[in-house]
């Protein structure tokens, strides 16, 4: 009888220990939940990331009331707990590979869709220097057909080939957005400034011309959005303004000669020769690019405390 | 075996206790909202103010626009909005067509190119634009300015139609005489369908600039020369075509107060 009693005290006994650890789990898994990451902790101190207190609209008195009143009190819900995330990506000291896809903007006879990628370093979280590299693939457009057609003439145009440079990078601003309220989508702004070197090459204006290249120092700038997605990837749409001078098929070709008389139409040296002279034209070539961006080491860690 | 009794009986007793504890434990966060006391900058305002857009592209004139805009923010997600564009720049040539002028003859014999000024008379550009459109505002948060300057944001895309005006210098110059025409500027007020991306960029709770990058597809013949190649000019050259415009406008809300949620 003594072991029947001894039994069920020991039951009750672990009824009221199982009564009390249900009380205390919400409270230990809300940071977990709260932080959204790795890096989340419950915290009160004054955050840029959070600045709700810059709020001044009516309900502000209220709203700082609220934690003074429950103080004491049971939390009884998410509205007691307060929450501030810290800067969801850091870049300081990590390598990017990001390959891209691009497109020209601003050309209505000729597109080029462009494949490349950028390596930046982070010196620190906001600046990076780094390369970029881009093939190009061109695609005369419609409203080039019918210059023909509409006007009798063909249009003296240039195709890209390839870019190189080198470029540095600043990151001015970054943000959080909430996604329907319910997802917290990372972000920052970026602009870019770089200096390299692209190839061009002429299309000649008639079947069976010889085509010259042309290698131009380039100087661009862009700006860009990227969101964070994991602690290694990172997506990118970015704008970015080549600006060159660039020379184009000479205009006289047909008529160009030598100084013996023969013709030099298809002297390529002499085209360009006669081209550099007078069919230099600054060229600006808006392009749109989508990126993904790697990072290495795959990971982060806070130095800060806190 | 009183033993036995008394374990199976305790287990007996346990068991639904535990089912409920497991139940039971639930995050008090599990409903939260992701954004707490998040100001709801658009929810039941009116947004109006006036701005500047550019086209982007076009064939042969650039626009300028006046662009005034009213809309009405049914929830902090969702809006719908009246635009207005008038072009204050109809002779702003693109350098296509500068090149295209400076290639066409002015006078004297030519064979088949037409005379630079007749080519130019029937080139068309935007008169106006009216626009309807819904907004959907999924992101909405803040930002941080080179760590000093702090602004709520929301991007959001447009969707919606309207009717676009075109005007040309010379619907149907001497040149272009034909029954059909050889050539005719498409002068009209045509249809458009009307879809884009914006951000709101809060400078205070109750202004904000407001950027907006819109395609407008309507069928057009920007030259008003034979497209399809049957040598006269009529519908059948017309084709759909894309017209970017990007645009800045300074928008005001009111009520000037915004609501915090909870």
């Amino acid at each position: 009888m003594k072991r029947l009693s001894l039994g069920l005290i020991v039951i009750l006994a672990n009824l009221g220990v199982a009564k009390v650890s249900l009380a205390q789990d919400p409270e230990a898994a809300a940071p977990d939940k709260a932080g959204g990451d790795k890096t989340a902790p419950v915290d009160t101190s004054p955050s840029l990331e959070l600045d709700l207190t810059d709020v001044t609209g009516s309900e502000t008195p209220e709203a700082t009331k609220k934690p003074t009143e429950a103080a004491g009190a049971p939390r009884k819900s998410w509205e007691d707990i307060v929450v501030v995330p810290r800067k969801a990506f850091l870049k300081k000291h990590r390598l990017e590979l990001a390959p891209f896809a691009g497109i020209t903007l601003n050309d209505p006879l000729i597109r080029h869709y462009s494949f490349g990628g950028d390596l930046n370093y982070y010196i620190t979280d906001v600046l990076s220097i780094g390369a970029e590299g881009q093939y190009f693939i061109k695609e005369l457009s419609e409203r080039e057909s019918l210059v023909g057609l509409q006007y009798y003439l063909v249009p003296t145009l240039n195709k890209l080939k390839y870019h190189y440079a080198l470029a540095f990078g600043y990151v001015p601003g970054y943000g959080k957005f909430g996604l329907f309220n319910k997802w917290i989508v990372h972000w920052d702004l970026t602009f870019a400034l770089g200096l390299g070197m692209i190839r061009t090459e002429i299309i000649p204006r008639a079947f069976g011309d010889k085509s010259f290249t042309n290698d131009d120092i380039v100087g661009h700038v862009g700006v860009g959005v990227r969101l964070f997605v994991l602690d290694w990837l990172t997506l990118s749409v970015t704008f970015r303004d080549y600006m060159y001078k660039d020379v184009f098929e000479f205009k006289g070709r047909d008529g160009l000669v030598h100084s013996d008389g023969s013709s030099a139409s298809n002297d390529v040296a002499a085209v360009k020769s006669a081209s550099q002279s007078s069919q230099s034209q600054f060229v600006q070539n808006i392009m749109m690019f989508f990126s993904i961006g790697l990072y290495v080491p795959p990971s982060f860690s806070y130095r800060t405390p806190r | 075996m009183r033993k036995v009794i008394a374990l199976l009986l305790g287990g007996i007793v346990c068991l639904p206790a535990m089912a409920r504890a497991e139940k039971e434990r639930k995050s008090p966060l599990t409903d939260a909202p992701v954004i707490r006391k998040r100001l709801e900058l658009r929810d039941k305002r009116f947004e109006f103010g006036v701005g500047a857009g550019v086209s982007i592209g076009q064939d042969f004139y650039n626009a300028l626009l006046v662009m005034p805009k009213l809309s009405y923010h049914f929830t902090d997600w969702i809006s719908l909005a009246g635009v207005g564009g008038f072009n204050m720049t109809p002779s702003w040539k693109s350098s296509f067509n500068n090149d295209i002028n400076g290639a066409l003859p002015t006078g004297g014999a030519t064979i088949k190119s037409p005379y630079a000024a007749d080519a130019q008379a029937t080139m068309n550009h935007i008169g106006y634009v009216l626009l309807g459109q819904v907004e959907f505002i999924p992101l909405s948060g803040k930002i941080a300015l080179v760590s000093s300057l702090f602004s709520y944001f929301d991007f959001y895309v447009l969707a919606g139609g309207g009717v676009v005006n075109l005007a040309a210098k010379d619907a149907m110059p001497g040149a272009c005489a034909g029954s059909p025409p050889l050539c005719q500027a498409f002068t009209t007020t045509e249809l458009t369908g009307n879809a884009g991306v914006g951000a709101h960029a809060f400078l205070s709770h109750y202004a904000a600039l407001n950027l907006e990058f819109r395609d407008l597809i309507y069928k057009n013949n920007a030259s008003g020369r034979d497209v399809n190649g049957d040598s006269v000019t009529d519908t059948h050259d017309l084709q759909w075509s894309n017209n970017w415009i990007f645009s800045l406008n300074v928008q005001f809300f009111v009520p000037f107060k915004a609501k915090i949620s909870r």
